[in-house]
């Protein structure tokens, strides 16, 4: 980023966007920003192909030759003049919007009119693109379900801080939350309890179309997860036959993990598994298939290899690409697999394989780990992790034997057994999860916590507007 | 041991919270003289109970072997108990059983006690023993064990609202009676679905915290320009054109029957009433856009049958889904109207709310007509009100520079509207109903309410912002009286509340008033 020092661009009532006319996604880009700009100021904001620009304009156009610039990368240049974002695909252009947005004052997040008379972009020029190609967060929906427009919430915060991943724990011992056609009773059955006892429910086909719609919208892909063999005590209350639990399947709401598993050596379990792979993997755009197969307590090694190798098979046969926690590496995987750490004692397995590693390592981005001791929300058994835990870590450096190159990125989950609502998911999330995402994000000589923590305390009237929760962390100058 | 009456005389009773909280905050030497309360808090309750009197002997401690029991039990009874037991169960692990029993419960248990004999306690009052030994809880209807159970809950530490298991050492209720009811029989919030659409489960999230806080009526502003938010089967344009949009250019949205039937449902377990407000004549763009027979300029054509037969099937619509007594039909700045065109529409619409076996409210502006003594308005900016005591109405105040949400704290506030005002929380606390209007007494209110319209707040953690703390201020204002009443001791109290609002994953404004 250079600063050019020059007057800056001030939007006004005349300013428009002028966008590729070609391309209907880059017209949807511009309305989303002309929407935006026109809610706080008023100004009519037209958005018309380019052609004859004039000055006071805002210029999106995609440039298919400046591949250098990636899947998300953009170029942005701010004169008195004019205002010029440039990517070579739709998601840099979104990306851009995101700092277009930045770089005005928070009063442009406002629902409605505000009377401010100066609505300026310094002058510089920005040319940005992500470290790592993979930048999540996760949101488990089973201990506590979240509705649709809960997890909507979420994503937009997801995109204002350049996320692209939301991963839904969509199954678990306490609640099963997709609909599943070929087997009616996992959601009939298994969907009706949370953790502490509330009513739980479930994602309709068509509620999962309307968050992926929002998060396409967004440029952010959804990866579906449905744990197994254990976790997956939810799914066999419908379905007992499949069932070698340790204690009979029954709605749980409490928070004990690694109990229930399916029967790995019948044959029915892997019809079932067929079923929800092909229903789930048909329902979803994006490339990855999360198995979930962590802590899992009850099955020998071989029974657990000889699962995690069948359900591969059986993902790569719905034309998706396999995801994992770290325990999936004590079998034999594919190259395309991925593995996800969380704790790192099975996770450099993978890179022998060739596969790549998701670093989701609890003592830095696990945001459901408290703060501080006294922090009412969360758990502690990974760490107490205060944001400049979640800031201050290098993914490159993080574990020995696994370099930038081994790293597909960097996701923060969020598991959900204290969180009732949004409210409370975002009050783990912020400030955490904008730190996670400028790890993820911004070269690693580039980032420093000083900036950093004066940065995201200007973030707070932009919260409030929008209507986040947010923890107000003493290491922050609020 | 004696007995402390801290609340018996409320003058006194301010005077040893002040000196508490000194104590508390800034320990004076030389060291007070050892008591069975020294260095102890008051509650942190609120609303203040009308009467309490700490007992001074040990607390009563919630423990493995503690247990619901419930005297003179119907279903409705047997479900508060189970209310009150999950919410123990949650953050103890303990099992909590709940039985009844026709005799006294003894040691260890906590008694929920119903009984007609208790009538005396009113509608929503209650009177709640804790010794070491039990926890007796006994009211007239079951509202008012519902309401104690809010006492018990915030006389726990803020951990018993966890969703998992907190180790802790002891769950600890200090020995205590209170006698308590409420000084207003109306203690009100409203929503305005219609600027912004708020999903039942963001309805919801709202019914929680006033039932925290001890508020019976949920208003709910289901129409107005920006959208028409309740589905009715015989006018299905209202919501397929009237609801698509909001504020900011949002995609809207309405509740389907079943929704609202939901809602008032999760409301009635919280024994909470909704109150549905369709506003006409003016505020009625989304419903005239579905039907422009009916739209005339800036309302609904007064002067027309069609009008009439609209507001019949909406009226009767909702009537028919609402059990609550009352309908909302709004009726506030009207333009474009002459007096007596709007004094003819308020009167056919009184007759059509009461012809469906409902009483009316409408904003103030409705004194204007001629109104039934059971119509009640809803005073918001005073100039009109006055006329609606010649009829006998009764008064609910929503004065907009104390009690309306909507205003932002301070000129640097994000969220929210300046008009009428800016309201911190002091002032939305430091008002009395009684006074403050000239010409109104207490006997012309039949209580308060604290509306929030939807233009600046996108979802209910926006609400909430808005909300909180003034919510918690206004419904004490609402359930306290007037003479118990004392700022100092409200922002100690207040300041309490916080560790339970994170558990609930409430969010609230962190005002520089309050000791946080």
């Amino acid at each position: 980023m250079v600063l050019a020092g020059g007057s800056p661009f001030q939007i006004i009532r005349t300013t428009g966007i002028f966008v590729d006319g070609s391309s209907a996604e880059v017209t949807a880009i511009g309305e989303m920003l002309a929407a935006l700009i026109r809610r706080p100021t008023g100004f009519p904001v037209v958005v018309s192909p380019i052609g004859t620009q004039s000055v006071g304009s805002i210029i999106l156009r995609l440039a298919p030759d400046r591949t250098a610039l990636g899947e998300e990368g953009y170029e942005l240049r701010v004169t008195s003049d004019s205002v010029s974002l440039v990517a070579n695909r739709p998601a840099g252009l979104f990306r851009g919007i995101q700092t277009i947005r930045q770089l005005l004052p928070p009063d442009i997040e406002s629902e409605m009119g505000q009377e401010r008379y100066d609505w300026s972009i310094p002058a510089l020029s920005i040319a940005d693109q992500p470290r790592f190609a993979y930048r999540g967060a996760m949101l488990d929906v089973s201990r506590h379900f979240f509705t649709v427009r809960e997890v909507e919430q979420y994503l937009d915060v997801l995109a204002l801080y350049k996320l692209n991943v939301l991963h839904l724990h969509l199954s678990d011992d306490q609640g099963w939350r997709i609909q599943i056609d070929s087997r009616p009773k996992l959601t009939a059955m298994g969907s009706l309890t949370q953790v502490g006892g509330g009513p739980g429910g479930f994602y309709t086909k068509r509620d999962y179309q309307d968050i992926l719609r929002y998060a396409q919208a967004r440029y952010i892909l959804i990866v579906p997860e449905i744990d197994m063999p254990s976790h997956i005590n939810a799914a066999l209350i419908g379905y007992p036959e499949l069932a070698c639990s340790a204690r009979p399947p029954a709605p749980y709401t409490g928070t004990d993990v690694g109990w229930s598993s399916l029967c790995v050596d019948k044959e029915e379990t892997y019809a079932f598994v067929d079923d929800v792979i092909r229903e789930l993997s048909a329902m979803t755009p994006g490339p990855y298939f999360h198995i979930g197969g962590d802590e899992v307590k009850t099955l020998t090694p071989e029974q657990y290899v000889k699962f995690v190798e069948r359900v591969q098979t059986i993902v790569n046969k719905y034309g998706k690409k396999m995801i994992g926690w770290e325990e999936i590496t004590k079998a034999h995987l594919n190259p395309t697999t991925i593995a996800h750490q969380w704790k790192s004692d099975s996770a450099t397995a993978a890179v022998a394989y060739g596969s790549k590693l998701i670093l989701s390592p609890a003592p830095k981005v696990y945001l459901d780990m408290k703060y501080t001791p006294a922090t009412e929300l969360g758990q502690h058994w990974a760490a107490y992790v205060e944001v400049r835990d979640s800031y201050d870590w290098d993914p490159a450096t993080y574990m020995k034997g696994v370099t930038e190159r081994d790293i597909f990125g960097v996701e923060a989950p969020m598991w959900s057994e204290t969180l009732r609502n949004i409210t409370a998911v975002e009050y783990l999330a912020i400030p955490r999860l904008p730190a996670v995402a400028e790890v993820a994000w911004t070269p690693q000589a580039v980032r420093n916590w000083e900036s950093f923590r004066t940065r995201i305390v200007t973030h707070q009237r932009r919260w409030n507007y929008l209507g986040i929760n947010f923890y107000r962390s003493p290491q922050l100058p609020w | 041991m004696s007995a402390r009456e801290l609340w018996s005389h409320p003058k006194l009773a301010i005077a040893i919270v002040g000196a508490l909280l000194v104590m508390g905050c800034n320990p004076p030497a030389p060291a007070p003289p050892p008591g069975p309360q020294a260095g102890a808090l008051p509650p942190r309750i609120i609303p203040l109970p009308a009467s309490l009197s700490l007992a001074g002997g040990a607390p009563f401690k919630i423990a493995k072997e503690t247990r619901v029991t419930l005297v003179g039990a119907n279903p409705e009874v047997a479900a508060i108990g189970e209310t009150l037991a999950a919410l123990l169960r949650r953050a103890t692990d303990f099992p909590i059983p709940v039985s009844a029993s026709s005799d006294g419960s003894g040691s260890g248990s906590v008694e929920l006690r119903f009984g007609s004999d208790l009538a005396s306690l009113g509608e929503d009052g209650y009177r709640l023993t804790v010794t070491s030994d039990s926890v007796r809880l006994v009211a007239g209807t079951p509202a008012g064990l519902f309401r104690g159970i809010q006492t018990i809950r915030q006389l726990l530490p803020a951990d018993i609202e966890s969703e998992i298991g907190v180790e802790r050492g002891d769950w600890a209720m200090p020995a205590l009676t209170i006698v308590d009811r409420p000084r207003f029989a109306w203690r009100g919030s409203m929503l305005d679905p219609a600027r912004h659409f708020l999903t039942v489960k963001e309805v919801e999230q709202y019914i929680d915290l006033m039932a925290l806080y001890k508020l019976n009526v949920l208003h709910l502003h289901l129409s107005d320009d920006q959208g028409w938010r309740i589905q009715i089967n015989s006018r299905p344009k209202l919501t397929a054109v009237g609801s698509l949009s909001q504020i900011g250019g949002g995609p809207g949205g309405f509740y389907t029957q079943q929704d609202y039937q939901e809602i008032v449902r999760y409301a009635q377990a919280r024994y909470i009433t909704i109150v549905p407000e369709i506003e006409m004549p003016g505020h009625s763009r989304a419903a005239t856009t579905a039907y422009p027979e009916v739209a005339c300029t800036s309302t609904f054509c007064v002067d027309k049958e069609d009008t009439y037969a609209l507001l019949d099937d909406v009226v009767r619509e909702i009537s028919a889904l609402t059990p609550g007594t009352y309908i909302h039909i709004g009726g506030d700045e009207v333009e474009g109207l002459t007096p007596e065109q709007y004094a003819r529409f308020v009167e056919r619409a009184q007759t059509i709310v009461n012809k469906y076996g409902k009483l009316m409210i409408g904003w103030e502006e409705i004194a204007k007509a001629h109104i039934k003594p059971t119509t009640i308005v809803q005073q918001w900016k005073s100039d009109s009100v006055t006329a609606a005591l010649q009829y006998g109405s009764k008064i609910i105040l929503s004065p907009s520079d104390k009690a309306y949400l909507d205003m932002k704290y301070t000129a640097t506030t994000e969220l929210g509207l300046t008009w009428a005002a800016l309201i911190e929380v002091n002032t939305a606390y430091n008002w009395d109903p009684a006074v403050y209007m000239p010409g109104v007494t207490e006997q012309n209110v039949v209580g308060i309410e604290a509306p929030i319209w939807g233009e600046t707040v996108r979802n209910i953690t926006a609400v909430e912002f808005q909300a909180m703390p003034r919510l918690a201020a206004l419904a004490e204002v609402g359930w306290t009286p007037q003479i118990s009443r004392e700022w100092q001791g409200f922002r100690s109290r207040l300041a309490a509340q916080a560790p339970r609002w994170h558990y609930l994953g409430v969010n609230y404004y962190r005002s520089p008033l309050i000791p946080w």
